[in-house]
């Protein structure tokens, strides 16, 4: 448990530190740029979701919403910003 | 009649569908505030495909940096909270107490960055009504914020519970407290790279 929160942890600073550094890139064109930012915000979400919240231990239901949820507005923030 | 002071069943039954972490209310209100924010999140990206110079602009004012410092330190105090619920877990209450005090400070953390950035905007004339991005960019991190602040009182409660009665705490409670920090959490991440990155 202790350490399943450490690497969570390590792992959402590195997705932080990873987007920070994306998003200053001239390689990738506008359009996957922010296909890769949501993608990366739609990880730490579920990150903060299913371990920090311990929705990994709820009931289907519960992590099937919090799955589309996460989905909806990252898809729709998404496709809104590069359609 | 002696009377024990008993906290409520230490093991919840998480799969149950009534009683996920933090129980039932708090994930209702949860699901409620990040669809709000999520409304208002697709309010933004429709608005910069009306107007995506005046967006691109806007959003450079912003300084990212900023955005993703904050971010860190939510993702550090939620972090905190998830260990200090560990201990609360273990009745480890002197622990889960320490845990609790860096979860406030990066809170508070959080919040004087995001006054120092309000203060810089409000000194460049980019208040509420300076244009539509900066409209949204107020609402959504202001209502944010508010949640923060909202966040630091109910975490200050729990820390004051802990230092006179713990054994009375129950864990449900305790579990719907850290919820709450972590919904703030949740909702930061959508808006930092809305706000601050893709436009």
């Amino acid at each position: 448990m202790e350490r399943t929160l450490n690497m969570t942890y390590l792992l959402l600073i590195a997705l932080t530190l990873l987007t920070a550094v994306i998003s200053t890139w001239t390689l990738l064109d506008g359009k996957m740029l922010v296909l890769v930012i949501m993608g990366i915000a739609a990880a730490k979400y579920l990150l903060v979701a299913f371990d920090f919240l311990e929705m990994k231990k709820a009931h289907f239901f519960w992590k099937f919403s919090i799955v589309f949820v996460c989905l909806l507005i990252i898809g729709v923030v998404g496709l809104f910003a590069v359609g | 009649m002696e009377v024990i002071a008993q906290k409520l069943p230490a093991k919840i039954d998480y799969k149950q569908f009534n009683s996920p972490p933090g129980g039932l209310l708090m994930w209702i209100v949860i699901f409620l505030e990040v669809i709000t924010f999520g409304i208002g999140l697709a309010r933004l990206v429709y608005n910069a495909r009306l107007e995506p110079e005046l967006f691109h602009t806007s959003r450079l004012q912003l300084n990212a940096s900023i955005g993703a410092i904050n971010t860190v330190i939510l993702l550090s105090s939620g972090f905190f909270l998830a260990k200090g619920l560990h201990a609360f877990k273990q009745d480890n209450y002197l622990t889960t107490s320490f845990y609790l005090k860096w979860t406030l400070l990066g809170g508070w953390l959080f919040t004087m960055i995001k006054i120092f950035e309000y203060w810089n905007k409000l000194d460049a004339g980019l208040g509420m009504g300076a244009n539509m991005f900066f409209t949204s960019y107020w609402l959504l991190t202001g209502f944010h914020l508010v949640h923060v602040v909202v966040g630091m009182v109910i975490l200050g409660l729990m820390l004051r519970s802990l230092k006179t009665a713990p054994e009375k705490m129950a864990l449900v409670d305790v579990e719907a407290g850290a919820a709450f920090w972590h919904m703030c959490d949740l909702i930061w991440l959508l808006l930092f790279p809305a706000l601050y990155l893709i436009f």
